[in-house]
């Protein structure tokens, strides 16, 4: 009898719950998760053995693909590992321009995810703010690079091309005219009694269990500890900016995405001032004919800290002008699988998409 | 089944020719092949721009009449069927039309 | 805990195993594939409690799989927040089997349930080791070095026409 009342649920990929293409099989009784079993494979398109193949400049058109919405700390993190294998340094220039860049693509990352979340929850007004302001950034882009959405900018031993006459002036009065809206946002959303109603409480997880489980990022600094990569292993020029990393106490969905909020308002005050303190001078250090280049024979692990935790890849090379094994350590992997299962036991239905959205999982990053 | 009339367009330069994944082993290369498509949008991402051309081309194909891939996937069924069968193993539905040989 | 006293009691403790450290404090231990389970836990102990990556690197050359645990800490002060710990095995090609690291980290599971699909590595003691990405069966697991892409892709998509033949 006890077997007639489980019921087996497929939470599908096309979902407003889901982002990206990602399923889930529930095993139901009454209202109650009793199992859930995360299926990932939809987007596996075989990265890293496509990357095996390809030069070690061949290799970035095909790394920024693997995260869609924030190509450019996949960029950075194989760039920082190819560096560190060569043993190339970047010039001080560099790096400023590396550091503002990566922070304009976490503000843009910050507001798709926001959007997400919203319009998951039914805010529809201040969802479609979001994706405004996502657009004003990604125009910035477009005159910087070239392209929207995937920019190919950062190489090993600097980034492309300086900044065109008068970008600085159109960095400071777009980034005016975004944070001239937190007000707004505030009003209809954050102080919200039914964002409090419905996210208060939901998806709870501790210190411990989020330590044993492997958890990194907003995961891990709503639950009290101060974990970011910029202040542990300061890369670019993180060194040379102050910044508070912001934290919650409570673990819910509730604080997750005040952080989100929290952490696109400090970026914009670090980018104004890098601003202020950007030095003159080269942006590129030359590196050898990339049809020739052959890096001697090492492995190395480099990690930064992307919008959505600590991003990692394990980068082995053979003594060829090809890689012999890149292997990427997403944050997505152990929040969307790990975590995710855990988390759902016990849970309402109507609290899947909630819980999914709120741990800020992209299922792109998960397959590769 | 979604209700007949319907069209199908192919986003990104992925469908068309297998794009930036042409070598991997997961991936179907030509979707022209497996169900009949109405337009193409190229770009890796599509620029808004070409998005809305893309659609409104599609508008007009339709009150012309010549957006009929609904029409050709019933009549050309057995080719379809035969390369779905080919790359995803042994479907687990029936035949949706009577596989019959296209005249042509 | 300086990096000297750790290689000082590994060294002790544990027979047959090769130390390294590099020059900007990353540790390098090469180890047999039986005293794995141990040297994660006596790690574990000292504070590395963060399993970041398990990986496989397929070295055809010399017949054999080479497994990497790469292993970071979660503390805030101390120069063991900047220090990892990457430790490799290396195991037969014809016959890849090793114990799962389960026992000793939760989260282990899914890296090996994905080597195991993309390899052919099976893990004792991991009993969920069922497809996670793939659909399809494969002769010869896609990963390993004597899998060739492209082949694949001619047999079964059809080869896509260069552009100079249109013209012909």
């Amino acid at each position: 009898m006890i077997e007639e009342r489980e019921l087996e649920l497929f939470y599908g990929p096309q979902h407003l719950g889901m982002v990206g293409n990602f399923s889930i099989t529930l095993k139901v009784e009454g209202d109650t998760i009793v199992e859930a079993i995360a299926n990932p494979g939809y987007l596996h398109r075989g990265f890293e053995k496509l990357m095996e193949y390809r030069n070690w400049i061949q290799n970035f058109p095909l790394v920024c693909r693997i995260n869609v919405i924030e190509p450019d700390s996949m960029e950075m993190v194989y760039a920082m590992a190819v560096e560190k294998l060569a043993g190339i340094e970047v010039p001080e220039r560099g790096n400023y321009i590396r550091t503002i860049f990566l922070e304009l693509s976490r503000i843009a990352s910050h507001l798709f995810g926001a959007w997400a979340y919203v319009n998951m929850l039914g805010f529809d007004t201040a969802a479609q703010w979001a994706m405004y302001h996502r657009d004003l950034i990604l125009d910035l882009f477009e005159e910087l690079t070239g392209g929207r959405v995937y920019h190919i900018y950062i190489q090993p031993g600097g980034v492309r091309r300086d900044f065109p006459k008068g970008f600085k002036d159109k960095i400071v009065k777009t980034l005016h005219s975004i944070g001239g809206c937190i007000p707004d946002y505030d009003a209809t959303f954050f102080n919200n009694s039914l964002f409090y109603k419905r996210a208060n409480g939901i998806g709870k997880i501790n210190l411990e269990t989020a330590k044993k489980l492997g958890a990194v990022g907003q995961v891990l600094r709503a639950t009290g500890m101060e974990y970011d990569i910029r202040k542990i292993e300061p890369y670019a020029a993180y060194d040379k900016v102050d910044f508070n990393v912001p934290t919650r106490k409570k673990g819910d969905a509730y604080s997750r995405i005040w952080i989100v909020r929290d952490e696109m308002i400090e970026s914009v005050h670090m980018i104004f001032k890098l601003l202020e303190q950007m030095p003159k001078g080269d942006v590129w250090n030359r590196t050898p004919n990339p049809f020739k280049w052959q890096i001697p024979e090492r492995d190395v692990y480099v990690r930064v800290e992307s919008s959505r935790g600590e991003l990692g890849v394990y980068l082995v090379s053979n003594g060829e002008n090809k890689p012999y094994r890149v292997h990427f350590r997403t944050p997505s992997y152990t929040h969307g699988l790990v975590i995710l299962e855990k988390l759902l036991k016990g849970a309402n239905i109507s609290d899947v998409g909630n819980i999914m959205i709120s741990l800020y999982v992209i299922a792109p990053e998960i397959d590769r | 089944m979604m209700p007949e009339p319907k069209y199908v367009v192919g986003f990104g330069s992925c469908p068309i020719n297998g794009g930036m994944y042409w070598d991997s082993y997961n991936t179907i290369k030509h979707l022209d092949r497996y169900i009949p498509v109405d337009g193409w949008i190229a770009g890796c991402m599509p620029r808004p721009e070409a998005i809305i051309i893309g659609v409104t081309h599609l508008w007009t194909l339709i009150d012309k009449g010549m957006a009929s891939g609904y029409k050709k996937y019933r009549e050309k069924y057995k080719y379809y069927r035969e390369n779905q069968e080919k790359v995803l193993g042994k479907l687990e539905w029936q035949p949706l039309f009577p596989l019959k040989e296209s005249e042509e | 805990m300086s990096t000297n006293k750790l290689q000082e009691e590994i060294g002790s403790l544990f027979k047959d195993i090769t130390f390294k450290v590099s020059k900007n404090n990353k540790i390098f231990i090469i180890a047999q594939k039986e005293q794995i389970l141990d040297i994660l836990s006596f790690i574990k102990d000292k504070g590395f409690d963060h399993l970041a990556l398990i990986s496989c690197v397929d070295w055809i050359k010399k017949n054999q799989f080479e497994i990497v645990y790469i292993l970071t800490s979660y503390l805030l002060e101390d120069e063991k927040s900047r220090i990892h710990v990457i430790l490799k095995t290396r195991i037969s090609r014809e016959k890849p089997e090793i114990m799962s690291a389960l026992p000793v980290f939760e989260n282990a599971e899914f890296y090996e349930r994905e080597i195991h699909e993309l390899f052919g590595v099976n893990f004792d003691g991991n009993n969920r080791l069922i497809p996670l990405f793939l659909e399809r069966e494969y002769k010869i697991a896609p990963f390993r070095k004597d899998f060739d892409t492209r082949e694949y892709v001619k047999n079964l998509y059809g080869s896509i026409l260069p552009v100079e033949d249109k013209n012909k």
